[in-house]
């Protein structure tokens, strides 16, 4: 019976890892510092929870919420595109606080703070994924095809660019290439996976609410970046498995309901800050944050 | 990193989470009896806390008093739906459980969900939202319904002549299906609708534009209650209030002190004094040393109603529609609907007291 | 009603001035954004809860107490957490980031001690306000207008004319310049950080008072306090100020206008729109880059 729980921490690893390897694109390796990246976590589970629940096919609606969160992040990538450093990192913050608005005063799409109960579970040629353990092979099938696209984008000359783009922009656009372009790409690609992740956790929780995509639920992901590293897809992976299981004996050591809670964000928190403090890189970083 | 440092923090990661897993299981070494297992979600942190720590107070009072073979797995929900669903799964995958009990709305929607999903009676509290019980055989619910509650406001206002309300309600489940009911039997004007969400305290502005009606009907939680009554004090207005059962909380009462408006609120039994309230509360002070909340007499009760469920012999689902107990809230037993018709009356607030509501 | 609406509006912008003024304070002499201020607030609120409510102490006593609290708490987060990213030269960004993690460690903190019900600290009685030009306010509301008022002119003659506020100024015009001239920057963002803490503690003190406490209050104000910041010109105290109250009575107004429930959501929109189209406020004076 315990594997059920374990299966079910594996799905969270699994979609955590795609909110943190799509982060990842966008801050270690284009030097995005974008706060905003549950915007588009949202945008995608808010895009596929209603989708199916108006009876579209589900592998529809999870390609939506990636286009519809990649198309957002496109529009954030216009007017952010000429802001630096800590102004980029508080306007895309910004922007995770106005989407938390619109799902919560857009009563008649989203219905507001009652949230969309009852998303159907995927379903794929009249097989349907109600069981968790066919839902873990499911997420596991989609975590792996998007580490490895943006693996293969990062291998590419299109990610050497981001890459030089995100050590120096200026040189990069003397040299030529349009940065501007690039980063809106870079920033759509991010914002694409993300809201794939935000599919999957609708159509596995089968409830969503504004309060589910807050600040608050950014700390594991930007942790799961810095401490694996930044730039490096495979330090993401790790730590994204290490953190995501890390504080769950906690509950199961006899602490008191009410501890555990706040016990897992002071873990990140201090994690985060530790790391941050004496090991910036991260444990398989090869840049620092700029 | 070397490569020292990285075996010992994989050592101690893997230590960690092995010891988890090994003592979690050997937890579960225990002899399986005739015993009933109930998942246990509720808020214990968060703004549900409160409520969700006095029910549980209640359930683990009577568990004392009566000893029931009824075996707990309490989990947090954190007031909130992901939180609720995480920990919910966490008991029916690791537990045997043979039904789950929960609390407010926000969660239990999803739970059941879950509940349909494993196939698990689920017993709930503070839901409101009519179409609850209607979704799912496994929906019970051990609460006044939405259009029970509020249409008993309503009727209160009709009654009284009341022909303009203006309704402030909290802007999520529970206050949107409260005021619909309301509306739906309230024969006069709703002149004005005024929202809030969980993290407002400041009702200040919505006071002040609230003008020309007779009434106010207010739904929120305990920490709006307190703002409300204080608010409308500094603010010296002396509109009348209509709300529920959250208004005689303890702590809201004593915001009201010496308030000049006139509050009414609907109550269930077990918020009125009777003999078997007074003990109730007796035994709640000593094992407790404070005074029990709203939520407590519905825990009290959950508890007798799983001892119930688990003396009958035919299973859970079945067993729920058969039971019948005299508890804090009156002769409880379930219809054919999963509905527990819990008896309400109107009281009046007075100085701080409340007094059943006479005409 | 007008006129309630303009009170309700000062009030509400007399709190927030008292956030985004300290917060302000820090981030022009120090140059980043300094999130944990909030902790700082919510810290001071609590702390005093804990030595009048708690303890049974004198309730000034436990004031001044809790003031001096969270000056310690402001100077110590920057001795123990800032200065060490300081000696290495890292970014803004870092800053940034850590801050976050820091406003979160701290609540989570809160959280865990003294649990998620709201507190209130029963000092005031609850009396009918008193009137004024037809509106109703009570003494405490007075009181902190008035406070917030008395407390601005204190800081501008502070910063105007006294050693410590002129070497402010100095550093926060031009490190290097200040440097040159003998003025100790570490002292300096060692005492930016004590008074604007001193500052965020009276804050605390005053809203936990007007507002009771709960363990979120301190996101929630810094989130406020920090778009009045943006708003007014962040570095700018006075911009500070000027945008707390235009914040107030947008928010004030707007929700005479508007459903309430968009209450929160006009302090976001504006805030993105700044941060986009004027991210150097009314009264700021653009940043290049870094």
């Amino acid at each position: 019976m315990f594997s059920a729980y374990l299966i079910h921490l594996l799905i969270l690893v699994g979609i955590y890892l795609i909110l943190a390897i799509s982060l990842q694109l966008a801050v270690g390796f284009t030097g995005l510092l974008n706060l905003g990246h549950i915007a588009f976590y949202a945008i995608g589970a808010y895009i596929s929870a209603l989708l199916a629940l108006a009876g579209w096919p589900w592998w529809i609606c999870l390609l939506l919420a990636g286009t519809g969160a990649m198309l957002s992040g496109f529009l954030l990538a216009l007017p952010t595109n000429k802001l630096k450093g800590d102004y980029l990192a508080l306007a895309t913050l910004g922007f995770t606080f106005v989407i938390y608005a619109i799902t919560l005063n857009w009563t008649s799409l989203t219905r507001g703070p009652l949230g969309l109960p009852g998303i159907p579970k995927p379903s794929l040629f009249g097989f349907v994924f109600s069981d968790n353990f066919a839902f873990l092979i499911l997420t596991a099938i989609i975590t792996t095809i998007s580490y490895f696209i943006i693996k293969r984008i990062v291998s590419s000359p299109f990610g050497k660019v981001l890459e030089a783009i995100r050590d120096d922009e200026l040189a990069t656009r003397v040299l030529g290439k349009n940065t501007f372009k690039m980063k809106t790409y870079a920033l759509g690609i991010s914002a694409f996976f993300a809201g794939i992740a935000g599919s999957l956790y609708a159509h596995y929780i089968t409830f969503i609410d504004p309060s589910s995509f807050t600040l608050l639920q950014l700390i594991p992901v930007i942790a799961i970046v810095i401490i694996g590293g930044l730039a490096s897809l495979r330090g993401t992976v790790i730590a994204a498995i290490i953190l995501v299981l890390l504080p769950e004996p906690l509950r199961f050591i006899g602490f008191p309901s009410s501890v555990v809670g706040p016990a897992r964000q002071i873990i990140y928190a201090l994690l985060l800050l530790l790391i941050l403090i004496y090991k910036p890189k991260g444990f398989y970083g090869k840049v620092e944050l700029e | 990193m070397d490569k020292t440092t990285k075996i010992i923090a994989w050592v101690i990661v893997a230590v960690v989470i092995i010891g988890g897993v090994w003592y979690e299981i050997s937890r579960k070494a225990e002899e399986h009896t005739n015993v009933l297992k109930v998942g246990v979600i509720i808020p214990l942190t968060g703004p549900v806390g409160p409520t969700g720590k006095d029910f549980l107070n209640g359930l683990m009072l009577a568990k004392e008093k009566i000893n029931p073979s009824v075996e707990l797995y309490i989990e947090d929900s954190q007031s909130n739906a992901k939180d609720g669903v995480t920990a919910a799964k966490k008991i029916l995958d690791t537990q045997d459980v043979d039904m789950i009990i929960s609390l407010q709305s926000a969660v239990v929607i999803p739970l059941l969900t879950l509940a349909d999903e494993y196939n698990k009676p689920l017993l709930a509290t503070a839901i409101s939202q009519n179409e609850f019980t209607q979704k799912s055989k496994n929906a019970f619910r051990f609460f006044p319904s939405a259009n029970q509650e509020a249409a008993l406001a309503a009727d209160f206002a009709n009654k009284r002549g009341f022909k303009k309300i203006s309704t402030i309600t909290i802007l999520d489940e529970y206050g949107v299906s409260m005021k619909e009911q309301f509306d739906k039997k309230f024969e006069g004007d709703i002149v004005q609708e005024e929202n809030f969400t969980a993290a407002d305290t400041d009702l200040r502005t919505i006071l002040t534009k609230i003008s020309n009606s007779d009434a106010i009907y207010f739904i929120g939680y305990i920490p709006q209650y307190i703002s409300l009554f204080k608010q409308l004090k500094e603010l010296g207005k002396d509109n009348v209030v209509i709300s529920n059962l959250i208004t005689i909380s303890g702590s809201v009462r004593a915001e009201i002190g010496n308030l000049t408006n006139k509050i009414y609120a609907t109550v269930p039994e077990s918020a009125l004094m009777s003999e078997k309230t007074k003990q109730f509360r007796k035994d709640y002070i000593e094992k407790y040393g404070e005074e029990p909340d709203w939520a407590a007499p519905f825990g009290y009760d959950t508890m007798f109603i799983l001892d119930a469920v688990q003396k009958n012999e035919k299973k859970p689902i079945e067993a729920l529609y058969n039971i019948k107990i005299n508890g804090l809230n009156g002769n409880i037993s379930f219809n054919g609907d999963r509905e527990a018709f819990i008896p309400l009356s109107i009281v009046e607030i007075k100085n701080g007291q409340f007094v059943p509501y006479q005409g | 009603m007008f006129s309630q609406l303009v009170i309700n509006s000062l009030i509400a912008g007399a709190i927030y001035a008292l956030v985004a003024s300290g917060f302000s304070l820090i981030y022009s002499t120090c140059k980043f954004v300094h999130f944990a201020h909030g902790a700082t607030i919510a810290l001071s609120a609590y702390f005093l809860f804990f030595l009048f409510s708690g303890l049974g102490l004198n309730f000034w006593f436990s004031v001044i107490f809790a003031i001096i609290f969270s000056a310690l708490i402001g100077w110590l987060m920057n001795k123990v957490v800032y200065q060490k990213f300081r000696k290495r030269k890292a970014s803004n960004v870092i800053l940034l980031i850590a801050s976050f993690a820091l406003l979160i460690l701290l609540e989570s903190l809160i959280l865990m001690f003294f649990g998620a019900d709201v507190k209130t600290i029963g000092y005031i009685k609850i009396a009918k306000g008193l009137e004024f030009l037809g509106a109703i306010i009570t003494p405490l509301q007075i009181f902190i207008i008035a406070v917030s008022f008395v407390l601005l002119i204190l800081l501008w003659f502070f910063m105007k004319k006294t050693k410590i506020g002129k070497a402010m100024r100095a550093v926060a015009d031009n490190k290097e310049m200040a440097e040159i001239v003998g003025i100790s920057s570490k002292k300096i963002y060692s005492w930016s950080f004590i008074i604007g803490s001193l500052i965020a503690g009276i804050a605390g003190i005053l809203v936990g008072l007007e507002q009771n406490l709960e363990p979120m209050m301190g996101t929630n104000l810094m989130i406020k306090g920090f778009t009045a910041a943006i708003v007014g010109g962040i570095g700018s105290v006075p911009g500070a100020i000027l945008g707390s109250f235009l914040l107030g009575f947008a928010e004030n107004f707007g929700i005479w206008f508007l459903p309430s429930g968009y209450k929160d959501a006009i302090a976001f929109v504006i805030l993105f729109i700044f941060l986009l189209f004027r991210p150097q406020g009314i009264l700021g004076i653009r940043r290049n880059s870094k």
